[in-house]
């Protein structure tokens, strides 16, 4: 199963995949266990998951098909399929002096 | 009314269709606060002055230094130590002579910002920090008056126009104070990208034409080249534009 990865923040999340494409073993892989393999991945650059809580860092945010995570029923449970697109980003960008 | 010179200088914005000769006279008439002369605030201020906005303030306490200028596009090499304010009204005083500009060299407060953006048409977001940000969105949901936020780090950007009474407000975003690591790297493209889109939004919300950035948040990455929107919601429980809050 291939997931494209897009990247709405300072870090490219793809780069650190071939491709931008996240080649995921389990058959029935969630949200969770790509983001959990994105934050892996990354070296401690994309803390995607926050550790304490398990959940998603309150400073990022995670699109599926341009959806919302937080308008996603089943949310990092979600199930991903061949071919979905996940973007992720940072909700904070506060320069511009 | 429109000069000959106001139909001849804005020629050809005026042949956009929806926009027009009434386009443009609203724009002469409106009045737009710049909050910030740095790497947002002088090309939107350029924008807005080429645009023939009628009177345009801008405000920064702050003066202009040699790190500013890979950015801060109405700062030259001359005008280091000078109040950017200054530095930014007389550059755009000679690219529009037509218009008013109101350079402000005070720094915007809780106490004075009300009074800084009183009967202004929009408020355009060149900030460079959270809390001054807040004080602005607060200032904006009181006095009724839309604010275009832009911000910037890197190569990313993010925008959102704030219409209150209609939409969510940059409180109902960020609701809690982020980690700021300052200064932020950035290139001078990215702040003019952010600016420029700012800029179309405060001409469509004065001439009123188009669709605008209300409700969602554009976040862009000039690294990577991705761009997308993000819905944003109103919590009820807001401390400046819902129940919580002082309106
Ligand atoms: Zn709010």
């Amino acid at each position: 199963m291939k997931i494209r990865l897009r990247s709405f923040f300072h870090f490219d999340v793809a780069e650190v995949f071939d491709q931008g494409q996240v080649q995921l073993a389990d058959d029935r892989p969630t949200l969770r266990d790509l983001l959990k393999e994105v934050t892996q991945r990354s070296d401690g650059k994309a803390q995607v998951i926050d550790p304490a809580t398990g959940e998603l860092d309150t400073e990022y945010f995670v699109l599926v098909n341009g959806r919302d995570l937080q308008c996603l029923e089943l949310g990092l449970e979600t199930e991903l399929r061949d071919g979905d697109e996940v973007g992720i980003g940072m909700m904070h960008f506060w320069g511009g002096g | 009314m429109l000069t000959k010179e106001d139909l001849e200088r804005y020629d050809r914005q005026i042949r956009y269709e929806g926009f027009g000769e009434e386009g443009q006279h609203k724009l002469k008439a409106s009045h737009v606060v710049v909050a910030g002369a740095g790497g947002i605030g002088c090309p939107a201020s350029t924008y807005l002055a080429c645009a023939g906005v009628g009177k345009i303030t801008i405000i920064d306490h702050q003066a202009v230094e040699l790190s500013n200028l890979n950015r801060q596009i109405l700062h030259w090499d001359k005008d280091i130590g000078q109040e950017k304010a200054v530095s930014a009204a007389n550059k755009l005083r000679n690219l529009n002579p037509s218009i008013e500009i109101a350079p402000v060299t005070t720094q915007i407060t809780g106490i004075n910002a009300r009074d800084l953006i009183k009967g202004a048409s929009a408020v355009l977001d060149a900030m460079d920090n959270f809390e001054t940000r807040a004080i602005l969105n607060q200032a904006c949901v009181t006095e009724g008056i839309p604010f275009v936020h832009g911000g910037v780090w890197g190569l990313c950007g993010q925008v959102t126009t704030i219409i209150p009474g209609k939409t969510p407000c940059l409180a109902c975003l960020y609701p809690q104070k982020p980690e700021e690591h300052k200064p932020p790297p950035v290139f001078g493209v990215t702040p003019a990208m952010v600016a420029i889109i700012q800029v179309v939004e405060t001409i469509k919300i004065i001439a009123g034409f188009g669709r605008l950035l209300a409700g969602q948040v554009l976040y862009i990455n000039e690294g990577t080249m991705d761009f997308c929107f993000r819905e944003a919601v109103r919590r009820p429980d807001c401390e400046v534009c819902g129940s919580r809050g002082d309106r």
